[in-house]
């Protein structure tokens, strides 16, 4: 008999008794592409009812706990009821804190104060077609989260970061990155850099020593956000010195001529940089030996690399450091690279005396031809 | 008589024998492609130090050779010039003995001509896709979609030279063995047995040549060839200093790139796009047929020369179409 069972519920007969499917056909091909329907989670465990029978009056009757579709504010509470229960979930792996996040998030919140246009976890993972989030066609895998959140949300994220994720870049954050996901919640002023950190941790260590970061604090102003935005955050270049900083400081103001030094310094060290990488590539190209050059390069490429978050603590000694070093090695590169003229000059000077020997030897050889040709006439 | 002693003396006898008069610069092309050959293997045998025949590792191996290893630039430049002029005077060598119907009464040692123009095709292609970059990746992966739509016999051809149906590190691998551990064997006894014949069955030259008296000796025909070994040798050293190899950066299945082929494949490459690939395959092993059954089909001489004009029309149109499309 255990075996029987053991065999009725590998080739999926408790399926075969979910009969809502007969009458609700059209969410059955939903649901059976769910996770919920993959580990025989029917349809009653949300909605009640009596699942076995085909008679319509029976299978949603009040005495086979027919629930009908969940009120919204009650679906929250519905989900978390299996959830929220470590035994249930246990077996397959997954967190429980869900709802307790969900009740701290900004959804939850006001959901408690009866406000129903909030969303609940199925805008999110949809009713029936619930995925597993690493299923690329789940509404909640990652690349798709930046279009589900839009369907309430209008801000839809079109900087670097959504450019980065729709190149397929894994790492590139989502809404749910620096909102949470079930404790969603717009981080606060003071927090901003904090979030943005999670990522740009060298960023954040040295914006927090400057004295912006006080004086943003204190001012209520949105730290990263002031200056490169928040849903729409540009490639990083050097004009923002010269758009951001005014919206504060004065065109005159030595904080301004501050910002201008900063971007002098690293302006100057880039270009050095771009040019001597240029000028390697062609070295390369024309197979001339640069492997001395290429490790000096990058050892050039890291100081700059170091200096682009050091300008957050816009302590200019440290950056100044850090470029004349970046663009010292990379003029130094670049002379060396210049050089490479004179690699060709001795590749052809070599290729001549080449010709030379290769010359004589013909003439030398025709010379033996001659004298034979000679012996025999 | 030691065995040294022996041979020398055979071997200045046979320098010593008179040879036709006809015997010129023409005939001196198919020594040279031997030269040429002798040149790709020992240039192959030195790249093949540093190579790497796996999808991992063999672009950044070639990046290596020309950039690190002592004259890798050189000798792997060398190798890439010595092909090109190598199939160029395959070819020409070709047509100088099809227009001078060299071929009569020399049928076998034609057709074993015509095999070797076809190793020589091998050797190219095959060597072409071991760089591993994006050229060599996509140029190899357009002849692989080609092969695929051949009917019956596409597939099985692909999994022979592929490994698969797929352009991958089994390919590669494939295309390297074939490249210096098949085709070389086959090339160096076909040339062994294309000059056997040669020595068996002369030179060829027209009756009325043999009339005039001959002043020159294989000795002298030797030494005006070797002249124009060392010229070829300073053309090839030139090629490779002047326009060094370029790498097109490493090979990269996702991202593709439209690559035009070498010259040696454009008529191919024309007759593809100008007829449906199925069909222009067809037609070109009917071409190639048509080389193997060149000494029957031109018995006479007008329809020969004929004949051979339109296929040289042919080619040079389909290369053209090619290159410009």
């Amino acid at each position: 008999m255990i075996l029987a069972l053991a065999l009725a519920e590998l080739t999926g007969r408790a399926q075969e008794q979910n009969f809502c499917l007969v009458c609700h056909s059209e969410i059955k091909v939903d649901y059976l592409e769910s996770i919920h329907a993959a580990f025989n989670v029917t349809c009653v465990a949300c909605h009640g009812g009596d699942p076995t029978t085909l008679d319509s009056r029976a299978a949603h009757a009040l005495e086979a706990f027919f629930r009908g579709t969940p009120q919204r504010a009650e679906i929250p509470e519905l989900c978390a009821s299996c959830h929220s229960d470590p035994m249930r979930m246990k077996p397959y792996g997954l967190r429980t804190d869900q709802y307790a996040e969900y009740q701290t998030s900004r959804h939850g919140k006001l959901l408690a104060q009866g406000d129903t246009r909030v969303a609940v976890c199925t805008d999110c993972h949809t009713a029936h077609r619930i995925l597993p989030a690493w299923e690329p066609r789940s509404t909640v895998h990652f690349e798709n989260i930046p279009s589900t959140c839009a369907r309430c949300h209008a801000q839809r994220d079109q900087g670097v970061h959504s450019a980065a994720l729709a190149k397929g870049n894994t790492k590139a954050p989502t809404c749910a990155t620096c909102h949470g996901a079930h404790g969603a919640a717009p981080p606060g002023v003071e927090n901003v850099s904090k979030v943005c950190g999670m990522c740009h941790l060298a960023e954040r260590t040295h914006f927090e020593s400057s004295p912006h970061k006080k004086s943003m604090d204190a001012q209520n102003i949105g730290e990263c956000a002031s200056c490169h935005g928040s849903h729409t955050i540009e490639p990083t270049d050097r004009k923002l010195f010269d758009t951001v900083c005014t919206n504060c400081h004065g065109a005159d103001s030595r904080a301004h001529l501050v910002g201008q030094k900063i971007k002098t310094l690293l302006l100057a060290a880039d270009e050095s940089l771009r040019e001597a990488t240029h000028l390697l590539e062609q070295a390369q190209q024309r197979a001339v030996d640069v492997s001395a050059y290429r490790s000096r390069l990058i050892e050039a490429r890291s100081y700059f690399l170091q200096a682009l978050p050091v300008q957050h603590s816009l302590d200019i000694p440290h950056i100044e450091e850090l470029t004349r070093r970046a663009k010292s090695i990379a003029d130094d590169v670049r002379g060396g690279l210049h050089g490479f003229q004179g690699v060709m000059a001795i590749r052809l000077l070599g290729l001549t005396l080449v010709w030379v020997f290769l010359l004589l030897l013909m003439i030398v050889i025709y010379l033996a031809l001659r004298e034979r040709r000679g012996e025999h006439l | 008589m030691s065995a040294f002693a022996r041979v020398r003396e055979l071997l200045s006898a046979e320098l010593r024998q008179i040879a036709p008069p006809s015997v010129g610069f023409w005939q001196i092309l198919g020594g040279l492609t031997l030269f040429l050959l002798f040149l790709e293997i020992t240039t192959g045998i030195l790249l093949m130090v540093y190579y790497r025949p796996s999808a991992d590792e063999a672009y950044e191996s070639v990046f290596y050779i020309i950039n690190d290893v002592q004259l890798g630039w050189l000798i792997h430049g060398m190798h890439r010039w010595g092909a090109q002029l190598f199939i160029l005077l395959v070819l020409v060598h070709l047509i100088r003995v099809y227009f001078a119907e060299a071929y009569r009464e020399r049928e076998l040692n034609w057709v074993i001509g015509v095999v070797l123009l076809l190793v020589v095709g091998a050797f190219a292609f095959t060597g072409t896709l071991l760089v591993w970059d994006q050229r060599a990746f996509w140029g190899t992966d357009a002849v692989r979609r080609v092969l695929a739509e051949i009917p019956i016999v596409g597939r099985a051809i692909l999994y022979f030279l592929w490994g698969g149906t797929e352009l991958d590190a089994n390919a590669l691998l494939r295309f390297y063995v074939f490249h210096v551990g098949l085709l070389p064997w086959i090339a160096i006894g076909l040339v062994m047995v294309h000059l056997y014949l040669v020595s068996r069955q002369g030179i060829f030259h027209k009756a009325e040549a043999q009339e005039q008296q001959s002043a020159q000796t294989y000795g002298d025909i030797v030494l005006r060839g070797l002249i124009f070994v060392v010229l070829s040798f300073g053309i090839v050293l030139t090629l490779a200093v002047i326009f060094p190899v370029e790498l097109s950066g490493r090979a990269d299945p996702l991202t593709y790139q439209s690559v035009k082929p070498p010259w040696y494949f454009l008529p191919a490459y024309g007759l593809l796009k100008l007829v449906p690939k199925a069909a222009g395959v067809a037609l070109a092993s009917l071409g190639v047929l048509g080389l193997f059954a060149a000494p029957w089909l031109g018995r006479n001489s007008w329809v020969a020369w004929g004949l051979g004009m339109l296929g040289i029309a042919t080619v040079a149109l389909l290369a053209a179409y090619g290159w410009r499309w």
